[in-house]
């Protein structure tokens, strides 16, 4: 077979575009491959060029014989990089979502587990749903009562910042005599809160229109519905009528909020801002939001 | 263990183009008129799914007329039973090979 130095030079392009190309090609395979694809581009030069020397549809053709090594050498470059990776068989599959799911499932949860606002939310509404737990913790440090700083108490007790608390509250139950003008001598169970409870606890008062304020001298008290019913007849001109619930007097500023009655200790009357003496068997509850 | 071989339509013709002797690259390319880098990837992956098997001319036969040695693929088995298979889902294949060795 005859070739000319412009053959030879078309037929070494071609040879140059093929070796490129088993540069991709992992090293172990790459000497064979090579082997193969110059064996065959001298078939296709042959074939594409069977008597002028040079053609340019020949040339194309080669050219594009050439081209195709490159598909050829990345197939077996990434097929190489899938033997390689463990995994390489179920990427892209169900089973890989569903496993990229549920990393991503329990990596959320683990770093919400661990997180202080979240630890803090989770022991509130243990806090809630267990009042009695949180009686004996809290009885020995806090007979001294309202102006205790509870947020400064809590972070001690519990190690949670007050800040992961939008409001904070809490009562105490007592029995006490309550005595009146317009009823006899009675017992009641009696909650006593700070001023803020309710709002804390998100139950609205039914206050009365006509009720005397005067908050600065006396504590409030708001009437368990079933007892303004039951003692006062469910009179609203009981409002602002003075009654002694033990040795505090108080002034009757409304009804609390039925959800009330579902609270523990299912106090008579509830009364605000007053003074009681906490005592280690009575301890009391508390209360977030 | 080899994978279960998936039997698309290049595999079918490649497979019928190596059973009607067509026996290396170019061939089977030219006869196939499918692309050098459709071609060649299919047939290492048809290699790897043992559908069929390569070896390589004996040098002194290349050397003797003057060329470059060839690599030969060959069906194997399981590529014939996978032929038969194709055939059936491509009936065509059969008739486009056959009239392209007819020319």
């Amino acid at each position: 077979m005859v070739v000319s130095n412009l053959e030879l030079l078309v037929y070494k392009a071609h040879l140059g575009l093929v070796w490129v190309a088993s540069l991709l090609v992992p090293t172990s395979q790459r000497s064979e491959w090579s082997e193969e694809w110059c064996s065959e581009l001298w078939y296709v030069l042959r074939e594409c060029s069977p008597k002028t020397s040079i053609h340019p549809r020949s040339m194309k053709e080669a050219t594009v014989f050439c081209l195709g090594a490159y598909r050829d050498a990345i197939w077996l470059r990434e097929r190489s990089w899938q033997k390689q990776r463990p995994f390489a068989r179920i990427r892209g599959s169900a089973s890989a979502c569903i496993f990229v799911l549920m990393t991503i499932f329990l990596a959320t949860w683990g770093i919400a587990d661990i997180s202080p606002r979240v630890a803090a939310v989770n022991e509130v509404s243990r806090i809630r749903v267990s009042p009695s737990r949180m009686s004996d913790e809290l009885a020995a440090s806090w007979d001294c009562a309202f102006d205790v700083r509870l947020e400064e108490q809590v972070e001690k007790l519990f190690g949670i910042p007050q800040r992961y608390f939008d409001g904070f509250s809490h009562y105490t139950i007592t029995r006490d005599t309550v005595r009146a003008n317009s009823i006899p001598k009675t017992e009641w169970t009696v909650a006593h809160a700070p001023s803020n409870f309710f709002a804390v606890t998100n139950l609205s008062i039914r206050s009365f229109g006509n009720a005397r304020t005067d908050p600065a001298r006396l504590p409030r008290l708001l009437l368990n519905e079933a007892t303004w019913v039951e003692d006062f007849g469910g009179k609203q001109d009981i409002a602002g009528a003075e009654l002694r619930i033990g040795s505090v007097d108080a002034i009757v500023a409304g009804v609390a909020p039925s959800g009330s009655t579902n609270l523990p200790g299912r106090a008579n009357a509830w009364l605000l801002d007053s003074d009681p003496q906490f005592r280690a068997d009575n301890p009391g509850c508390l209360a977030s939001s | 263990m080899a994978r279960k071989p998936r039997l698309t339509h290049i595999t079918g013709l490649i497979l019928q183009a190596i059973d009607a002797g067509f026996a290396y690259g170019f061939t089977i390319m030219d006869m196939t008129g499918l692309p050098s880098g459709t071609v060649y990837p299919a047939m290492r992956r048809m290699e790897e799914d043992q559908l069929i098997r390569s070896r390589w001319e004996r040098q002194a036969v290349a050397d003797r007329e003057q060329r470059p040695p060839r690599k030969y693929y060959q069906l194997t088995d399981a590529g014939k039973t996978a032929l038969e298979a194709s055939r059936k889902r491509y009936p065509l294949v059969e008739r486009l090979v056959s009239s392209a060795e007819a020319k």
